[in-house]
């Protein structure tokens, strides 16, 4: 379980190492996030 | 528990898509060194029987087993003895050749992954590609690529849905070698195809799909291919009939 665990995660770095797929989107999503907790304590 | 004398075993194999019935009480048995071609017109039932020899279809009436083993009741060790290709190449495209290798290695726990990876990439003619971007490669490629991923954890059944697609005749060619190969060194192979020469370079024995049965059913040696051939085209443009198949097809 955890053998196939580390070689999905292998995988799954490997590949957003390359497209930085899932880093933009989480960046993206992080200054929404602080952009709209920004606004709402205002 | 596991027995070598069958690899693949469909007993009355009957599969429904709502109204549609894709397989009608298919009996079928593929023994180790055998390579057994599936003939038949589109949504005859070649892939659907491909896919639940592949344990990637259930809701089915009958029984298959996978050396001896039922695979309704999960059997590992048998799905591990299988090395499957379908129509999708099933590859991770953004991920290099090489890497693709790696990855199921690992996952099947092959001695030395990365050695068995390059192994395969040179017995596949893609050592010089090994570094490339999956998505890169042509459709041929591609295809290689995806049958030595299938061979990756030295599967005893290949179950390959229309291993020709998009092969040059060079490819075509050390594929046919390479199943017979296999077969002769005691695996065995189910394949669908419409590609009847080619698929008698490699084939020990030849079965026609027809609305979801077989309706023909014979050893290569006692084959004529021409004759063959011409059966199999009355199957595809005509319909064919149970009778007119084995009757022309025959030797």
């Amino acid at each position: 379980m955890l053998h196939t665990a580390a070689v999905i995660l292998w995988k799954d770095l490997k590949i957003e190492l390359r497209t930085k797929d899932a880093v933009s989107a989480a960046l993206v999503f992080s200054l929404l996030v602080l952009v709209i907790f920004n606004l709402r304590w205002m | 528990m596991t027995d070598g004398s069958i690899a693949l075993a469909c007993k009355g194999l009957t599969k429904r898509y709502g109204r549609v019935t894709a397989l009608r009480a298919v009996d079928l048995a593929v023994r180790p060194g055998e390579c057994v071609a599936l003939f038949g017109r589109n949504g005859a039932g070649k892939t659907t029987l491909l896919q639940i020899a592949g344990s990637l279809v259930r809701g089915y009436d009958g029984e298959v087993q996978l050396f001896g083993a039922n695979i309704k009741k999960t059997d590992a060790e048998a799905k591990r003895a299988v090395g499957l290709v379908l129509h999708d190449t099933c590859l991770y495209l953004d991920l290099s050749v090489l890497d693709n290798l790696r990855f199921f290695a690992r996952l099947y726990r092959v001695p030395d992954p990365d050695a068995r990876a390059r192994d395969l990439l040179q017995r596949f003619d893609l050592d010089t590609r090994g570094k490339s971007i999956a998505r890169e490669l042509s459709r041929g490629m591609k295809q290689r690529l995806a049958i030595a991923r299938a061979m990756v954890h030295q599967p005893r059944l290949l179950l390959l849905d229309e291993p020709y697609t998009g092969l040059d005749e060079i490819s075509c060619q050390s594929l046919s070698t390479m199943l017979s190969t296999f077969a002769r060194e005691g695996g065995a192979v189910l394949m669908s195809t419409h590609d009847v020469e080619r698929a008698f370079q490699a084939v020990t024995r030849a079965v026609i799909l027809e609305k979801g049965t077989i309706t023909f059913d014979r050893s290569a040696a006692d084959v004529d291919v021409p004759a063959f051939r011409h059966a199999y085209w009355n199957v595809l443009f005509t319909g064919g009939t149970r009778e007119a198949t084995g009757d022309r097809a025959g030797a």
